[in-house]
């Protein structure tokens, strides 16, 4: 028995390795995502191309530009950007940029005498997302994503630790206490943060921050106090819907025949909330750690814009502004990618955590 | 003695005769869904609330707009900015315009597209759903649809999509609606689809189609009042979402221009004076509030009603 383990080839024990049914599931669910980012991709660069391409001159730049000149410009910026060659020929350019390997990306472009487009400064960057048209002077995306992303993914972080730091608690006080006073309090909550938008709290927290408590409304990364009234908007709309879910599992698992058993077993209530119920409620909860990461980098649009945060949210909505469509397809391209992998990694944490999922019937 | 005895104990003892229309009769109320729908909806003081408070803001936006003294198009310099009084309820903006009639004309607009946007959602969602329900072929493809729509939040495709339409010169208001309704129907019609495949396997379908039902029969009569209950509730929150989105692409300078008045607008619009007289902004984001709170309180209070398990 011992010897025929021994005997099996490297390839024989790769081939066992992906026979597993959790490695299966794992490549089958990073597989799946390939395909819909493929279809994203294209679906985005199709979309942005029905934009007139009149949109990527600059027309500030221009008007400074001798009349004669000025046709030879426009032609040598469309030259740049690929925008002469037919569509399927840009897209297949496109999948060939974005692949990440390093390459090589004009950081800043001079012109000739004849007003032709010349790059006079290169930097290596990993995707290729292409140049931004207008925003800071025709910057690669991809470092422009790289500059602003830390900053909204350190408040989304807060805004997360936030979220569950408050709504945990309240959401299992809330299913302890169900149709008391706590609970009744609790969904009072949770149908205000749900009906009305975000942005009359975001507006009503920045009036009360400014006129009540004296808190500076332009934010700056190096003091803290600046980060308080932006991170507490958004946690104050999170908390509600983590309150929600945590009540929702909790009562689920209250109500199934495995704590009835206990009950009637003679288990203190205690032990029954802490053994049973919450260890229960808390992997379908982590599953919602990365989503919730995500959507608060998404959330982020409003505070980002709202207190002036240099975050990619606000980024993207500058984009929008200048009609930048590269970077607007850059942007949106992360953003896919970033909320997809969120999802990818909560259905995987789940399958790791909760051992009753069998994978073999998953379809 | 004997006789009258004799008539008593025959008196006692008749025959009872057989009384159609009695038999008939039950003891209990009969059932009736929508009976029970109605009930189940009163009992909720919340939804008696958010009922009475639509009804008046019904009011509001449709006689505020005709029977105002105020025209909102047009700037008065003399009335800017003015603190609320009688005159102005909600005070003057800084065009000088009627807040008043500004928030419920733009209540008026938002209401229309929201109620507008809802309509082609559920009527999508509802074919769509019905469909990818019953044909199970079209599944691998539904699926895959369905991943790539959920796969990007709904904000950011309704800012792509209004990016790119707003480029192409149609209406704004007509891109709008389009923007949320191209993908909008998914939630619904994933919802009918998962309904579809649990009822459709019950035996008074097999049953149905067994007798050669066809397919469009089958989804009509057979399935579609089941899911009646998650159409229902869908639609009286998207009402709701709907509003919502509204105001938050407005917040980022999307949807609607600038010279058309709808919530999100004056919300947008206000937050350039606030500073100086707070009022501004506190009391559209009150309406706003209470419009939007109104309909998903009615939407919870339905989705509740309609469940016939709370019935009785």
């Amino acid at each position: 028995m011992n010897s025929q383990v021994e005997e099996r080839t490297f390839i024989q024990r790769f081939a066992s390795f992906f026979k597993k049914p959790l490695v299966r599931y794992v490549f089958k669910r990073i597989g799946n995502s390939m395909i819909t980012l493929f279809f994203i991709t294209t679906a985005v660069f199709l979309l942005l191309r029905m934009i007139p391409k009149e949109t990527y001159i600059d027309y500030g730049k221009l008007n400074k530009i001798p009349e004669s000149a000025r046709e030879a410009y426009i032609e040598s910026i469309y030259e740049r950007f690929g925008l002469n060659d037919p569509v399927h020929i840009q897209l297949l350019n496109y999948y060939r940029d974005i692949l990440p390997i390093p390459t090589e990306v004009c950081v800043q472009t001079r012109y000739d005498e004849y007003w032709q487009v010349y790059c006079h400064e290169s930097e290596t960057v990993l995707i290729n997302f292409g140049n931004s048209v207008k925003y800071k002077n025709g910057k690669p995306v991809m470092t422009l994503i790289e500059e602003r992303f830390p900053v909204s993914f350190k408040l989304a972080m807060w805004f997360t630790l936030f979220m569950y730091v408050f709504g945990y608690p309240l959401g299992v006080a809330m299913a302890k206490n169900k149709g008391k006073w706590v609970d009744k309090l609790g969904n009072g909550y949770i149908v205000l943060t749900m009906a009305v938008p975000g942005i009359v709290f975001y507006y009503l927290w920045l009036i009360i921050s400014m006129m009540v408590f004296r808190l500076p409304s332009v934010f700056d990364s190096e003091n803290w106090l600046t980060w308080i009234t932006p991170v507490w908007a958004v946690a104050f709309m999170g908390t509600a819907s983590t309150a929600l879910w945590v009540r929702r599992f909790m009562v689920d698992e209250m109500n199934s025949d495995y704590v009835k058993f206990a009950r009637s077993k003679g288990l203190s209530e205690r032990k029954i909330m802490f053994t049973h119920v919450l260890r229960n409620a808390i992997v379908r909860l982590v599953r919602g750690i990365p989503v919730a990461i995500m959507l608060a980098v998404m959330g982020s649009y409003f505070v980002e814009m709202l207190w002036n945060i240099p975050g990619s949210g606000n980024l993207l909505i500058l984009a929008i502004r200048l009609k930048d469509n590269p970077l607007v397809q850059g942007l949106t391209i992360i953003y896919a990618i970033l909320s997809m992998t969120a999802y990818l990694l909560g259905d995987l944490v789940t399958v790791f955590m909760d051992p009753r999922i069998s994978l073999t019937e998953n379809k | 003695m004997d006789k009258e005895k004799k008539k008593n104990i025959d008196k006692l003892f008749v025959v009872a005769t057989f009384d159609k229309k009695e038999s008939e009769k039950l003891a209990v109320e009969p059932y009736s869904y929508w009976r029970s729908v109605y009930k189940a909806f009163k009992k909720k003081p919340s939804a008696i609330f958010a009922v009475s408070l639509l009804v008046l803001m019904i009011v509001f936006t449709v006689f505020v707009p005709i029977f105002s003294p105020y025209d909102i198009k047009s700037v008065y310099l003399d009335s800017r900015l003015q603190e609320p009084s009688l005159q102005h309820l909600f005070g003057t903006n800084a065009e000088g315009r009627d807040m008043f009639t500004l928030i419920w004309v733009g209540a008026r607009t938002s209401m229309v597209i929201a109620l507008i946007v809802t309509l082609i959602n559920t009527f999508l969602g509802v074919i769509i759903g019905g469909l990818w329900g019953y044909f199970k072929k079209l599944d691998i493809i539904m699926l895959e649809v369905y991943n790539f729509i959920i796969n990007i939040p709904a904000l950011l495709q309704y800012m792509i999509l209004l990016y790119v339409l707003g480029s192409l010169g149609s209406p704004p208001e007509f891109n709008l609606v389009i923007a949320m309704t191209i993908t909008g129907w998914s939630g619904l019609a994933r919802m009918i689809r998962n309904q579809i495949l649990v009822f459709n396997n019950r035996e008074y379908n097999i049953a149905s189609r067994a007798l050669g039902s066809s397919a469009g029969r089958i989804i009509v009569n057979n399935l579609l009042p089941y899911i009646l209950s998650v159409i229902i509730t869908t639609v009286s929150l998207s009402i709701s979402g709907v509003i919502r989105t509204e105001v938050s692409l407005a917040y980022f300078g999307l949807g609607l221009p600038v010279d058309s008045i709808s919530l999100g607008r004056i919300l947008r619009e206000s937050y350039n004076s606030w500073l100086a007289t707070p009022y501004i902004l506190i009391y559209p984001a009150i309406v706003v509030g209470m419009i939007t709170i109104v309909f998903y309180l009615i939407g919870l209070a339905l989705s509740d009603a309609l469940d016939p398990r709370t019935h009785r």
